[in-house]
């Protein structure tokens, strides 16, 4: 069960980053969307005390933020890696403003100790999630559309389809899936921390590379990332310093990628 | 008179201004005060100038790191951890050699956190082109992983004792640089990161060099066509551009805070990011658009001291400011045709 816990936020963010890779970008803003949804969902759950308003109304201002920011991206022609980053920045600007403004405090916003929040409903949906992206990617008009937006443009264009259409929702899809994982990581934690999602998001937009832009590679990709992660927390009680263990994430993705360039090169020189 | 609106610069301008007075109102419950003290704040005397002036003056030389990195065609996402990088190594290797300071062993260990960085980025820029790792994720990546292990070194081996924030020992008086504008902090660091932007800008323009440089980040095809080591520019640009994070390392050290703390480069590599891409093609434009950055930073600071505002406001602003300049629409439409 420890392994599916850890896996969650993984597979939500990277699947949903996988629609927007489909769609012939980047979304780099997937850490910013899964810390903002984190902040307004215990924000919402702190002030209505309702765990159903709590997941919606996150969920409705995530597909506003989304929209916003891929309707710019997409309508003023802008770097969406800028954009991406830029949405990082902007969101944590804005979570630490609003935070200040309704609870006084820039740091940990906690819930009451006797909360539970069900989050199992959210495994289940992670887990059966890359085979749903493998049917709608391969058999629904949806996903062939999405994904001759990413190959050309003009395909698009000239048989008459919106082409921004994909893009945008695409961008949406990934906001509200990476959503999902913040709210997932919050509801364990039942308290929202400023940097709650520690990189997960950019973790993710690796895992993508590393399942090869595939829902089952992707899939196995998380599995590999949360034993890394189980084992970081298990190593935590030997002596290894707290630091040193939070780089290592960050060179090991380093290290996978170069590993499976790696193969790439070998089987283009064949 | 419309057409003194299309000039860029103005444009900016505007476009900093709208977002910053629409928050304030949003966020302050007194506006106003909020409002003069975030634009006037910087220059309401020499301290608040000179803070300002000497907080630019590491902005300058990332910056310029940036522009370097995007001038060879390749992003460098990890200005963050390069800054921290060379600050770590200056303040922990002068701190640790504090027996032997002089001038020589000051200018060993700013050589030295000017290669250990560049090397970082070297590692990106060959992992790049042997391996096609794209230096975007890379060095972003290494950055991180290069913050954690310095926060490591700090904490746990120098951390100064009975010291209430995660810092380091200051560093001997003999390194500290010169104050030139007492009573602000502003140091001589300002007028080095000065003098080196010109004249890297100069070198840009007006050598062959710079011109084979920017040829081979322009259209790699061609300048390999033309018998230019296309290849060779590319590293040695990503290479320079950490160097040039490092030495803003050593300056954020040596000029304003004399010790290294954890997490005191904040913001300093995306904000150089930014300020180059605002630079656009002119890299003399660098010093405007750096001042400009720390005028918006010390705003903001002024006026999380005087009003109840918090200190994200120009964090939303700059957020905003990367939208607009990453576009191309305001670019070719508004830009190019007010040039014609």
């Amino acid at each position: 069960m420890d392994i599916f816990q850890a896996m969650t936020p993984f597979l939500l963010a990277s699947i949903g980053g996988l629609y927007t890779e489909y769609s012939g970008t980047t979304n780099v803003a997937i850490e910013g969307y899964m810390t903002m949804s984190a902040f307004l969902f215990i924000t919402i759950y702190k002030i209505t005390g309702s765990y159903f308003l709590g997941i919606t109304l996150a969920l409705i201002l995530i597909i506003l933020l989304s929209f916003i920011h891929s309707y710019l991206t997409v309508k003023l022609k802008a770097n969406s890696i800028i954009t991406g980053l830029a949405v990082n920045m902007g969101f944590f600007g804005l979570i630490s403003t609003i935070e200040f403004k309704l609870f006084n405090t820039k740091g940990v916003i906690f819930l009451e100790r006797t909360t539970r929040l069900d989050s199992s409903w959210l495994i289940v949906v992670a887990l059966i999630l890359p085979l749903l992206t493998m049917f709608i990617i391969n058999k629904t008009r949806y996903g062939l559309r999405l994904r001759i937006r990413g190959i050309s443009k003009k395909t698009l264009m000239y048989s008459n389809i919106n082409p921004d259409f994909y893009r945008i929702s695409a961008v949406i899809v990934s906001g509200i899936l990476a959503g999902l994982g913040g709210i997932f990581l919050a509801m364990e934690l039942r308290s929202f921390i400023p940097n709650i999602s520690a990189g997960r998001g950019w973790i993710s937009l690796v895992i993508i590379y590393l399942g090869r832009k595939h829902p089952i590679g992707i899939f196995f990709g998380c599995l590999i990332f949360s034993i890394t992660q189980i084992f970081s927390n298990f190593s935590q009680k030997m002596a290894i310093p707290s630091d040193i263990i939070l780089a290592f994430p960050y060179i090991l993705t380093l290290v996978a990628l170069i590993l499976t360039s790696r193969t790439k090169v070998k089987k283009d020189s064949l | 008179m419309i057409r003194l609106f299309k000039h860029p610069v103005i444009l900016i301008l505007l476009l900093i201004l709208c977002p910053t007075t629409i928050l304030i109102f949003l966020l302050s419950n007194d506006p106003l005060l909020s409002l003069t003290s975030f634009f006037s704040g910087p220059f309401s005397n020499t301290y608040h100038l000179g803070n300002m002036l000497n907080s630019s003056s590491p902005l300058l030389l990332t910056s310029l790191g940036a522009y370097i990195a995007l001038k060879s065609n390749s992003f460098n996402l990890g200005g963050e951890g390069q800054v921290f990088l060379g600050a770590t190594i200056t303040a922990l290797l002068s701190v640790y050699f504090d027996r032997y300071a002089n001038y020589g062993t000051l200018g060993l260990i700013i050589l030295i956190a000017i290669i250990a960085t560049g090397l970082i980025t070297w590692l990106s820029a060959w992992l790049d082109s042997r391996y096609h790792v794209n230096s975007l994720i890379s060095t972003y990546l290494l950055s991180m992983a290069t913050i954690h292990i310095c926060n490591y070194f700090i904490t746990q081996k120098f951390l100064k004792e009975g010291s209430n924030i995660l810092a380091s020992d200051k560093i001997n008086d003999l390194y500290k640089l010169k104050n030139i504008l007492p009573p602000s902090t502003l140091s001589s660091g300002f007028v080095i990161a000065l003098v080196i932007v010109v004249i890297s800008s100069f070198i840009l323009k007006y050598t062959i060099l710079g011109y084979e440089f920017k040829i081979s980040g322009r259209n790699t095809k061609f300048a390999h066509s033309m018998g230019i080591n296309s290849n060779i520019y590319k590293i040695s640009g990503l290479t320079l551009s950490g160097s040039l994070h490092g030495l803003a390392g050593v300056l954020l050290v040596l000029g304003n805070h004399h010790a290294v703390i954890v997490g005191f480069s904040n913001n300093l590599g995306w904000n150089g990011l930014s300020s180059a891409l605002l630079a656009g093609s002119k890299s003399i434009m660098i010093i405007v658009t750096s001042l400009l950055y720390s005028y918006l930073d010390s705003g903001s600071n002024y006026a999380t001291i005087t009003s109840d505002l918090t200190i994200e406001v120009s964090t939303i602003v700059k957020s905003v400011l990367f939208f607009v300049i990453s576009s191309k629409i305001i670019k070719e439409q508004i830009i190019y045709r007010n040039k014609k």
